[in-house]
């Protein structure tokens, strides 16, 4: 009896979870939904874990055009990239694709806006020292309901009583079995 | 598509695994201690090229990716000589090409030491699988010990179980075969469970489980540990009931419920393999924000999706007569056993019993 408790419990727990998936993005400068207030030189980002060679990101503003990058470098689990012009202020988006150590592929994308302050002015009016002081976090679109919940309440019920339906075929089945 | 050709490939990887672990094991026990079981040579080598091929699907993945940028040659070269998945499908592929040569030369003669070689070759294949393990990408060392743990575990206990219930000649001996089967397969549950915990906690906090249902990753964990709910019914009547069944009736075959017990063991792969293709939740408000909630959970959940939102159980209407559903299925699915019915009978009701409590508990699923 000892043996089926312990065997139970184990099964409780039993491939508790093989996981074999995913590297995240760890964090990134500039942040996402960071505002940035000085001029953009150089974007890193850092993964939870080591990231292959041929991972790369682009940086495009707000009418989907690319901003070229030099100097992309991948190592062990941080990418670096270059940005050799300054570039305009506005919202912008890295796009990045990585490939983890445990070889699957990954794309996300960071959301900062650059409000870098012109660069002739000599008398800085805002000196902004925190980056973050607005997160323009936007969570995904809204699921939009498919169904009313209506009919997904009938539908529902009509798959239980089918199953409440064979559950009784069954025992039915079972205890002709038995009388035979 | 190519994300269900990758499940099925990584659940047939394990069961080739698990056939050539479990025939080396098998060849190790007494004559006395077994039933007659013959996996011949070219069964072995079919799980051999099987290894080979199937632990490539994941390099395809990259390399349909790459291609567009790189060109196949330089993808190919790249990935095979400076990726992790690369190199230790390299080092996977030689080591079944060692294999398969000594099957062929020496598989034949009846010697424990070539089983023991032949236990060697197919661990050393295990360190192969799990070099490109999650696990070991986020935890170095520890992680790679627990997955090779967790894994060989599994190989070990399903291959013994795949050997006697599908490759075996007869029923001789089955009870002195209960006998050592039966702890093993107790002592293999022990580990497959301590390290999966471990593993579970690597990829979520333990207490989160719920909130990770929303993902497919935690979709695919919850039909996972369902499906493990019968399993526990088989290995009770495989290892309990039918030693007392046999002692009364030593007609009675034992092996077609040891098949469906298997059977259930594969549905419980490709559950695992599932979830090797999808996000762990380790960050779960960002999973959320950047690829949405599981297909499976949408259909459950038509409410607005952010990243706080989480999820609550609460047991009312539909959703309890449903888990009560699941509780007459897993007593049918054991009561057959005993009424002699079909053990394919067992196993639908064990299929419905699953699906019953996995309905249950999504209409108990309260989001907050």
């Amino acid at each position: 009896m000892k043996k089926i408790i312990i065997a139970t419990l184990a099964c409780l727990f039993l491939f508790g979870g093989q996981a074999l998936a995913h590297t995240g993005l760890d964090s990134s400068n500039p942040a996402n939904g960071s505002v940035v207030s000085e001029a953009l030189k150089e974007i890193s980002l850092t993964f939870e874990s080591k990231i292959e060679q041929t991972s790369s990101f682009e940086l495009v503003n707000e009418n989907n055009e690319k901003v070229h990058i030099t100097n992309l470098t991948v190592s062990e689990n941080v990418m670096t990239g270059a940005i050799d012009k300054s570039i305009e202020n506005g919202a912008y988006k890295i796009l990045w694709k990585i490939i983890g150590a445990d070889g699957h592929l990954i794309n996300g994308e960071i959301a900062f806006t650059l409000d870098a302050p012109i660069v002739e002015e000599v008398q800085e009016e805002i000196s902004a020292p925190d980056a973050e002081s607005e997160v323009l976090e936007t969570p995904k679109e809204e699921v939009t309901a498919v169904e009313s919940e209506e009919d997904s309440n009938t539908g529902m019920i009509v798959i239980i009583i089918a199953i409440i339906v064979v559950l009784a075929g069954s025992v039915w089945w079972m205890t002709r079995r038995k009388s035979k | 598509m190519m994300m269900i050709l990758s499940t099925i490939s990584e659940a047939l990887l394990y069961t080739c695994f698990a056939l050539l672990m479990g025939s080396y094991i098998f060849s190790l026990i007494p004559t006395g201690f077994k039933p007659d079981v013959v996996v011949s040579r070219s069964t072995k080598h079919i799980a051999v090229i099987g290894i080979a091929l199937f632990s490539f699907m994941p390099l395809i993945n990259i390399l349909t990716f790459l291609y567009a940028d790189y060109g196949l040659s330089q993808s190919l070269q790249s990935v095979l000589l400076t990726f992790e998945v690369g190199k230790a499908w390299l080092f996977t592929f030689i080591l079944t090409i060692i294999l398969g040569l000594f099957i062929f030369f020496f598989d034949h003669k009846n010697s424990k030491a070539y089983s023991i070689v032949g236990c060697v070759l197919v661990f050393l294949l295990i360190l192969g699988l799990a070099w490109t393990s999650h696990a070991r990408a986020v935890y170095g060392w520890q992680g790679f010990i627990t997955h090779v743990l967790h894994f060989a575990a599994v190989v070990i206990w399903v291959g013994l179980l795949l050997v006697a219930s599908w490759f075996s000649k007869n029923k001789d001996n089955w009870l002195r075969f209960l006998s050592w089967f039966h702890l093993t397969a107790i002592g293999c549950f022990v580990i497959i469970s301590i390290t999966g915990l471990v593993l579970m906690s690597y990829t979520m906090e333990l207490t989160d489980y719920p909130n990770t249902w929303m993902i497919s990753y935690g979709q695919s964990l919850l039909i996972k540990h369902l499906l493990i709910i019968p399993l526990i019914g088989y290995a009770f009547i495989n290892g309990i009931l039918m030693k007392r069944k046999l002692r009364a009736h030593s007609d009675l075959d034992p092996r077609p419920w040891t098949k469906i017990e298997f059977v259930l063991i594969l549905l419980i792969f490709a559950a695992t393999a599932a979830m090797g293709q999808q996000s762990p939740p380790l960050n779960l408000a960002s999973i959320l924000n950047f690829e949405g909630i599981s297909p499976l959970f949408g259909q459950f959940y038509t409410g607005p999706v952010n990243a706080d939102i989480t999820v609550q159980l609460a047991f009312q209407g539909y959703g309890l007569l449903l888990v009560g559903l699941a509780v007459i299925f897993l007593v049918l699915s054991i009561l057959s056993f005993f009424r002699k019915m079909h053990p394919l009978f067992s196993f639908i009701m064990s299929v419905l019993a699953v699906i019953s409590s996995y309905l249950g508990l999504m209409l108990s699923v309260q989001v907050i």
